[in-house]
């Protein structure tokens, strides 16, 4: 009997020690924190009357780079983007590829905030854990509807960045994967590349 | 002689106003590509841990959703033939609309069709056992129509409740099994899928007859029906060809982002 009761206690205290485990985990990841702190300087800069003249438009947009690179792991991007492609490319071809993508990825986004942002608020609604990583719902109201976005996110040396981005559910790297491999089933990653310079210079 | 100091003199000044701008154009005007030097890690390359991740993720290490696509060449036609149509036709149209009718109106006239489909998707919701749901669909409804002066108005977005995910027949065609359907481009209308083509033609053509408010009381016939869509669809145009832009811009191959795009909202949308 005593031995029985004491594997129950043990059992117990496992499952208690496992459970309050993963309680303080989902609590301190920062993931949440590392994004809002990133995304509220993001809207700082937007909302800063400092930029509001035509003339005063690049600075802005090189500020919120700074920001932007320290929120989103490009690096990872490209890799999940490519997928099982990302093995055809050479060192010097991933490194190309991953600046050209950054920047076109970036440019998009930061003209689209630059033109378009109204003051809106973001709205952090949870946090989930995804193996290691995490994801991150939210919602930005756009003329009185909200439209959710969701952010995973990825940590890397004590911070997190994010490495995709779903819009209505529509994940950002899953629409590029079918993309490049689409591209890239009769083409080389050179000609990847020279695409993506051409669309940067659009 | 003196000549000849003031031109050795013209000559040190040149060499220092050379080395300086040498030293500090660089940083004066990057190049955009100089500022990902510091953030790309090069050790982080070879790793290939993101392999596992993708495969938890979707079961296979491409992850490729699986589109079925029996017209590929005639999609990609009415693909390019619509692109034409939206920049050349649709563009101009939507900016004189934009001009001529004000955006408090555009806006009233949105609402007011959106709350028309509200009964359809409060059957929806019903027919997919999300009762509480259609429940919350048809008090907004009846909150709108009311307080928001036949929906040209929707004090219901003020409840976070009274706005449940938007429910059609394709998504209860969905819930029935009816998961997944071949892709296909239509003229005009643009990305659908066959269930959600016919899902859209009995909503149109058959529910909309006992569950649009407006068919119901004023007995539209179909010439009529066609002439409301058409100015349902004109009203809010000019944001779809915004987004329809953007989305352009930012893909690398338009026709597969719009058919990935479509196929992964569509199926965010079924699962909720």
């Amino acid at each position: 009997m005593g031995m029985i009761m004491k594997k129950f206690l043990l059992l117990f205290v496992t499952i208690f020690l496992f459970t309050s485990n993963i309680h303080a985990e989902t609590k301190k990841t920062g993931a949440t924190d590392d994004l809002r702190f990133n995304l509220d300087k993001v809207i700082l800069i937007l909302k800063d009357p400092a930029y509001k003249d035509s003339s005063k438009k690049q600075i802005q947009r090189d500020k919120i780079w700074q920001i932007v690179l320290q929120t989103f792991d490009f690096t990872e991007i490209s890799k999940r983007s490519l997928a099982r492609n990302w093995r055809k490319f050479s060192k010097e071809e991933k490194i190309k590829f991953i600046k050209l993508f950054a920047n076109l990825l970036g440019s998009v986004y930061i003209d689209k905030l630059v033109d378009a942002y109204n003051g809106e608020d973001i709205t952090y609604i949870s946090e989930t854990a995804l193996g290691d990583n995490v994801v991150i719902k939210t919602t930005i109201l756009k003329d009185n509807v909200p439209v959710p976005i969701d952010y995973k996110m990825k940590k890397k040396k004590d911070k997190w960045f994010v490495y995709d981005v779903l819009v209505e559910g529509v994940s950002l790297i899953k629409n590029y994967r079918s993309q490049f491999n689409q591209i890239l089933v009769n083409k080389t990653p050179q000609y990847l590349i020279d695409h993506l310079e051409k669309k940067n210079k659009e | 002689m003196q000549s000849q100091t003031w031109i050795m003199k013209k000559k040190t000044v040149a060499i220092i106003i050379f080395y300086v701008l040498f030293f500090i154009m660089p940083f004066n005007s990057y190049a955009k590509e100089d500022i990902f030097d510091d953030v790309i890690d090069v050790s982080e390359l070879d790793d290939e841990s993101f392999y596992d991740d993708i495969k938890e993720e979707s079961g296979s290490p491409n992850s490729n959703i699986k589109i079925h696509e029996p017209f590929p060449r005639f999609n990609k036609a009415v693909f390019n033939f619509n692109d034409k149509l939206y920049i050349n036709v649709f563009k101009p149209f939507a900016t004189a609309y934009d001009f001529c009718v004000p955006a408090v109106m555009r806006k009233g006239f949105e609402n007011f069709f959106d709350n028309l489909g509200s009964p359809l998707r409060s059957f929806n919701c019903v027919l997919q056992g999300k009762f509480k749901n259609g429940f919350y669909e048809f008090l907004s409804f009846s909150l709108d129509s009311t307080l928001g002066f036949f929906g040209f108005f929707k004090p219901s977005l003020t409840v976070d409740a009274l706005n449940p995910p938007e429910e059609d027949f394709g998504q209860t065609l969905a819930f029935y099994g009816y998961k997944e359907s071949s892709y296909i481009v239509l003229p005009i209308l643009g990305p659908s899928t066959f269930r959600d083509l016919f899902s859209n033609a009995t909503e149109i053509f058959y529910l909309s007859d006992y569950l649009d408010p407006m068919d119901v009381y004023l007995k539209t016939d179909t010439t009529q029906e066609i002439l409301l869509y058409s100015f349902q669809y004109s009203n809010s145009l000019s944001l779809q060809i915004q987004f329809y832009e953007d989305f352009k811009k930012m893909s690398v191959d338009p026709y597969e982002a719009f058919k990935n795009g479509y196929i992964q909202r569509r199926n965010a949308a079924i699962e909720k």
